[in-house]
């Protein structure tokens, strides 16, 4: 009961995080904006494909850590952080050159890059650059909270939502996410492990300027000894960045593009502490994206 | 107890992983808007030859309210023609007095844009060329000139060279 007692002001806490890890990957997509209003279509595809494989492999992280789907009402709150790594093959990308110049090509920063590139053409000793990354990290953040509901035949929902209103120059953000997840276990029960299988589908939006959706089908399985639970799953995925703007350069066109996540597969593998109704869990996700996942959950 | 002092943890933690990763000054490539020229020919000219000039200043092609400019470069000079046909074709253009290229063809040679780096009808100067990058880069005015000949007489109506100069500048955010 004591531990009961402490669930609304440990969320109040839990979301006080999500919140502020939200506010300052919207400060990153501000500087975005800015940034990527110089490029045009052709040029924009390289700088920011990165922020589309690692902001993606993050929208389809820390959805359902559990196969066992208990019988009978539950509901539980959790909050979520994930964090893709940053290799360094996503801080450069090879860019066509102006047309004529030879080289035809050079490799210059990504939006995680240091220095932007810059090509001279061997004829004229005229030269072109690529603009420098602008975020300096190793890792891509993402927070959410979401909730468990269930179950009905086995089924249970997964409910994500975190947004932020619209204040002065600043447009809102929304993320939010719809999964189920069931049992497959409860027909086979002579198998000595929890299974199930999940869809998921979430979509996050930036203002009018960029728009990620992702989507996860899978297979979940976990066992669990006393409080300690391990779990596993091998998981398709798809997501992808929609890009919309209008270049600062009146003479370029507008913009707007779509870009596909690098991840298409994900193998998981985790840990989960669970005691009454507190539980702590991890994971580590491997795909073209390394990705990890961590979070607390209150309920049962 | 224990479970507040992890929950606080995890508060302090979340936030801290994002915060004071971007770069304070990091340098935008700024493709302006193209230098555009365009010397109209004389209706019913019968001598000939043609020439204007116009002028351009690299720091009326950007937003200087919002970027300080540190650089500039140029990454193309194109010359191309509209309206009839002019038959044969020559003349040259200047940057700042300095002699930037010498073009020579068919007028309909040029109705596709013919560009500095690769044209077979175009030749270049060092002289103009590097004109031209320094007062990109120094951000002072650039008067492109073009001075020329044709041969048909009189000229029709609706005809016209146009220059255009393709310039990139780099800038940070102020």
């Amino acid at each position: 009961m004591e531990t009961l007692r402490r669930v609304p002001r440990l969320c109040s806490l839990a979301a006080a995080a999500c919140t502020l890890l939200f506010l300052a990957a919207m400060g990153h997509a501000q500087s975005l904006q800015s940034t990527l209003q110089q490029f045009s279509a052709t040029d924009v595809k390289g700088y920011v494909q990165p922020m589309g494989d690692l902001f993606g492999a993050n929208m389809n992280a820390g959805i359902f850590h559990d196969a066992e789907i208990k019988p009978g009402f539950h509901l539980s709150l959790e909050i979520v952080g994930m964090a893709s790594m940053v290799g360094d093959n996503q801080k450069t990308y090879t860019v066509t050159s102006p047309a004529g110049f030879n080289p035809a090509t050079f490799q210059t920063a990504t939006m995680f890059g240091g220095k932007g590139g810059v090509v001279t053409d061997a004829g004229t000793g005229f030269t072109y650059r690529g603009s420098d990354g602008f975020i300096n990290t190793t890792v891509v953040p993402l927070a959410a909270p979401q909730i468990i509901i269930g179950n009905i035949y086995g089924t249970r929902a997964l409910i994500r939502f975190v947004a932020t209103p619209s204040v002065s120059n600043f447009p809102k953000a929304t993320l939010w996410g719809l999964g189920i997840q069931h049992s497959v276990s409860q027909y086979f029960p002579v198998i000595p492990l929890d299974v199930a299988a999940h869809v998921f589908y979430n979509k996050f939006t930036f203002g009018d300027l960029i728009n990620f959706t992702g989507t996860s089908i899978g297979v979940d399985a976990s066992k669990g000894w006393s409080i300690l639970r391990v779990h596993g799953g091998l998981a398709w995925e798809k997501s992808s960045m929609q890009a919309t703007y209008t270049p600062t350069n009146t003479s370029i066109p507008a913009v707007d593009i779509t870009m596909n996540g690098a991840n298409n597969f994900r193998a998981t593998i985790g840990l989960g502490l669970h005691i009454v109704f507190f539980s702590i869990f991890a994971d580590a996700n491997f795909g073209s994206v390394t990705n990890y996942s961590a979070g607390i959950g209150f309920g049962g | 107890m224990k479970t507040r002092l992890l929950a606080l943890l995890v508060v302090a933690t979340l936030p801290l992983m994002a915060f004071n990763c971007i770069t304070d000054s990091f340098t935008i490539a700024l493709n302006l808007k193209p230098f555009n020229g365009t010397v109209r020919l004389t209706q019913g000219g019968n001598t000939g030859t043609y020439g204007g000039s116009f002028t351009v200043s690299p720091d009326s092609m950007f937003d200087s309210n919002t970027y300080t400019l540190d650089g500039a470069s140029v990454y193309d000079v194109t010359i191309g023609t509209a309206g009839p046909d002019l038959g044969q074709v020559a003349g040259d253009v200047y940057v700042n007095n300095a002699h930037l290229l010498h073009y020579a063809g068919k007028w309909t040679d040029f109705t596709t844009p013919q560009s500095l780096i690769n044209s077979p009808f175009i030749t270049r100067y060092s002289a103009g060329v590097n004109i031209l990058i320094q007062s990109v880069v120094k951000g002072t005015p650039i008067t492109f000139s073009v001075a020329g000949t044709e041969t048909v007489k009189p000229v029709p109506a609706g005809c016209s060279l146009i220059a255009l100069a393709y310039v990139q500048a780099y800038g940070h955010k102020k």
